[in-house]
């Protein structure tokens, strides 16, 4: 049996170590720091429409400020996903919801410039007023579902998008403070009569 | 890949380069290990001393040091310019000249808001003074007359109470109210961009005179700036942007050019060493099979062969001509082997012959070293089973016996001259303990190598001698019989007849003398009768016929024969009848002899006594007569045997002779010696016949 297993091993060495050097790197991934957090994230169905409410505060390190200074842009992304339950099985998506916002300084202007999940393009003199616009997201249109679609389950999940970084920034390993995000945030969906 | 997504981000998404990357740190781990194993392997090959594989690690540093050197130097040249191009990226001018573009946009934006702020208080003084029915005229005058794009009078309400823009169907979009608030004093102004346009907008109070009716209403003045000015100030900040982002990721840029350097460097290395391996095996492997190959021949094995791959370059050829090699001395050992095995038959076949050759044959160098010997040679000086090869021959003989001295100095005389000579030979009379051997030496001397040997030659020739003198003995006793009997009867008789005839013719005195004399004639004659007939018993040829003879009858009938005299014969009977195959009479005349011999021998003894034993020891049969009388003198009984020997001061000295006749023509042996004591003892060997019916 050992015989067995020794053979094996000596036969597949190669791809043993890249299965537990991917596993490794998975679990590093997962056990990113998550500096953005989402507060009073509220789901509701109002007729077939979903609508998003939730507070998030941005802790930027101060690395971060000083990206933001020399010309780095910002974009967060917002993933909202709603799935119905299936017991035994996989959960089946129903809905997908990407948005994204953007803070940038502007070194002509010497203003934060903030483009929030509307669009709308809004200037501050501080980064505390900036992220104080971006704190509150109310009445986030998300979608639409079956009315009679009951125990829904809402997750939300808010990020960096490192592909809007330098590219020196986005694969310097050794760096992991651009790995930028929040908790997957799940609620089940209130519906308005 | 790792290189290339360094400067296309759409090429490669960062979690394609981060896996991309580990793999290439796993690729370099497995051949981490895969060296590692290869080098294990390798060490425990030249532990185990395995042949090969010292010249497979040689060539292994060899082929990876011919990649790192060049690799390395080339690594670090890469390293070094890369640090320099990045840095170079980065000048102070540049950078003071981009701030200094910003600055100047900055300060063009604040000139125009400064101009703007003017005429904003122009026109708010204006309207300050303005009737309010004609408030909108005089508005639209002035922001045509200052080219103005959109001029708004609001009250605290945010109410708009005027409005001139040069863009009529444009609606204007409600200020913030914390814009207006800062303006309550004094003049605030907002630089935007607004659809890539950069938009001054202002906000001062308006002043009137009339102040009950415009208390707290507040102008607001947009300007767009020329877009001329605007592009120009954007592509500074853009182009600003990118460079400080650029200084920014330096560090990281360093990095990543370095770590994909590196791990380029690392994989080229490692897979130049893994390569190494594999080529230094295939290259070492026919060099090593021949060094394996040489070393089991090495051992005798020369029916190894080497597998021949068809290659026709050196090492094939060399494959080739080992095979070769190989075969041609298999063959010669195989001759040789049968050559040795053919001398090795031939040398057992000498062995053999010496061993079995009566005479002793020894082999001597010029410093009478003994190189060879049989065991007859042993036998005949002496020496029984001595370990005397490489021994010097006089000391051997020297130390054993001191007899052979004369040997010893004629084989001397001859090897001191280192002459090679051929067929000496010489006779030597050697007295031991109880007899006298005859021996001859022959000498011949070999060349061997050039080395002179010489080999000796020794027979003992006792037997030879003796048979020959017997043989001499009996025709001198046949012819002395022959001549003497004859004219011995007609003595007799002429003797006889003289008395007769003369006796009545004779006085008394002369008959007397007459009678003696005839007397005498005749007992002579007589006694030279028996003297002939001894002899002629001696000289006859051997005509015996053999019996069974129950021998304990035979000397109870001799013993019997012996009781009217006056010495005691004991007799030890055996247990059981023992037989011999021989003639009776003449065993019977041995017996008499013997005690006749014994008898005389105790003459002026007291208490004679004769003790005759049979004893019974494997195929023979000892016949013992002991006699405590005067022995015989050491003089004597060397050569007690030979005709005409004898202690007695009467007899012919014939007795023993024809008894050691007898005991030869019965296929057996007789030795005499002195007892310790008194007496002599007879020994007599005879073959014992031990199934009585055969």
């Amino acid at each position: 049996m050992m015989g067995c297993i020794m053979k094996f091993l000596k036969k597949n060495s190669i791809v043993i170590i890249f299965l537990v050097g991917s596993v490794f790197y998975s679990l590093s991934s997962i056990a990113a720091v998550k500096n953005i957090i989402v507060n009073n994230l509220s789901i509701t169905q109002d007729g077939k429409d979903i609508f998003v409410d939730f507070d998030q505060e941005l802790y930027l390190t101060s690395k971060m400020i000083d990206g933001l200074k020399n010309g780095i842009v910002l974009v967060f992304d917002i993933n909202f996903i709603l799935t119905r339950d299936i017991p035994y099985w996989f959960d089946d998506i129903i809905l997908v919801k990407k948005s994204r916002y953007k803070i940038k300084y502007r070194n002509l202007l010497e203003k934060f410039e903030v483009i929030d999940i509307n669009g709308e393009k809004v200037f501050f003199k501080d980064l505390q007023a900036a992220l104080k616009h971006l704190k509150t997201i109310k009445k986030w249109y998300a979608g639409n579902v079956n009315e009679k679609e009951k125990n829904l389950l809402a997750s939300l999940r808010i990020q960096l998008n490192k592909n809007h970084l330098p590219k020196p920034l986005q694969i310097n390993i050794k760096d992991k403070i651009w790995d930028f995000q929040s908790k997957e945030i799940t609620r089940y969906i209130e519906v308005n009569n | 890949m790792l290189a290339k997504s360094l400067g296309n981000t759409d090429l490669l998404s960062t979690e394609t380069f981060r896996l991309l990357f580990i793999f290439n740190i796993l690729f370099i781990a497995a051949l981490v290990l895969l060296i590692a194993i290869q080098i294990f392997r390798l060490l425990n090959s030249i532990k185990k001393e395995i042949v090969g594989s010292k010249l497979t690690l040689r060539l292994v540093i060899s082929f990876a040091l011919m990649v790192i050197i060049p690799v390395s130097i080339v690594y670090l040249v890469s390293v070094n310019f890369l640090t320099k191009s990045i840095n170079s990226w980065f000048d102070v001018k540049v950078e003071s000249a981009l701030e200094g573009g910003l600055s100047l946009g900055q300060k063009t934006l604040n000139i125009l808001m400064r101009d703007i702020e003017l005429k904003g208080r122009s026109i708010a003084y204006t309207i300050g003074n303005t009737a309010t029915n004609e408030q909108g005229m005089v508005l639209r005058d002035m922001r045509e007359k200052f080219n103005l794009e959109e001029v708004v009078i609001y009250d605290n309400q945010l109410n708009i109470l005027a409005l001139s823009s040069a863009n009529d169907s444009q609606i204007p979009v409600i200020p913030k109210y914390e814009d207006i608030e800062r303006s309550t004093n004094e003049f605030y102004g907002v630089i935007e961009e607004v659809n890539e346009r950069i938009l001054l907008r202002a906000y001062l109070p308006i002043i009137s005179n009339q102040e009950i009716e415009l208390r707290n209403t507040f102008l607001e003045i947009k300007q767009l700036i020329p877009s001329e000015i605007t592009n120009l100030a954007l592509s500074v900040e853009s182009v600003y942007d990118d460079y400080k982002r650029l200084a920014y990721s330096r560090k990281s840029l360093n990095i990543i050019y370095t770590l994909t350097l590196t791990l380029v460097l690392m994989l080229a290395i490692l897979s130049a060493v893994s390569i190494s391996f594999v080529i230094s095996r295939r290259f070492s492997e026919p060099l090593s099979q021949l060094a394996a190959a040489t070393k089991e021949i090495s051992k005798g094995n020369f029916k190894k062969t080497i597998p021949e791959q068809g290659k026709k370059d050196e090492l094939g050829l060399l494959v080739t001509s080992f095979n070769s090699m190989t075969k041609q001395l298999d063959s010669a050992t195989q001759n040789a082997e049968n050559n040795q095995h053919r001398l090795e038959l031939s040398r057992m076949f000498l062995d053999t012959i010496l061993t079995n050759l009566s005479s002793g044959v020894i082999v001597i160098d010029q410093g009478m070293r003994i190189r060879l010997h049989n065991p007859a040679g042993l036998k005949t000086l002496q020496l029984g089973r001595a370990k005397v090869i490489n021994k010097i021959l006089g000391e051997v003989l020297s130390k054993n016996n001191k007899i052979y001295k004369p040997i010893v100095d004629y084989i001397y005389s001859h090897v001191k001259g280192k002459n090679t000579i051929k067929g000496f030979s010489q006779e030597f009379k050697i007295k031991t303990n109880d007899k006298e051997k005859i021996i001859r030496v022959q000498m011949n001397s070999i060349k061997q190598d050039g080395d002179l040997n010489y080999i000796l030659l020794f027979d003992d020739i006792t037997e030879v001698t003796e048979g020959q003198r017997h043989q001499a003995w009996s025709e001198v006793a046949r012819r002395l019989a022959h001549e003497i009997k004859n004219p011995l009867t007609p003595i007799q008789l002429s003797a006889e007849r003289v008395e007769h005839k003369l006796k009545n013719k004779l006085n008394k005195v002369d008959k007397n003398i007459l009678s003696k004399a005839t007397h005498t004639i005749i007992n002579q004659v007589n006694a030279l009768k028996i003297m002939v007939n001894e002899f002629s018993d001696y000289a006859r040829p051997a005509k015996i016929e053999k019996t069974l003879i129950n021998i304990d009858l035979l000397i109870n009938d001799v013993k019997d024969l012996y009781e009217a005299v006056d010495i005691e014969i004991n007799y030890e009977q055996p247990q059981k009848n023992l037989f011999v195959h021989g003639d009776e009479n003449k065993l019977r005349q041995v017996l008499v002899n013997l005690i006749d011999n014994a008898k005389d021998a105790m003459n002026n003894v007291n208490n004679p006594l004769i003790n005759l034993r049979i004893e019974e020891h494997k195929n023979e049969l000892y016949l013992i007569v002991k006699d405590n009388g005067t022995g015989v003198s050491k003089d004597v009984i060397s050569n007690i045997f030979e005709p005409y020997v004898t202690s007695k001061s009467h007899g012919t000295g014939l007795g023993l002779a024809i008894v050691l006749k007898i005991i030869d023509e019965h296929n057996g042996t007789i030795s005499i010696k002195n007892n310790k004591g008194v007496g002599t003892t007879v020994l007599i060997k005879l073959p014992l016949i031990k199934n009585e019916k055969s």
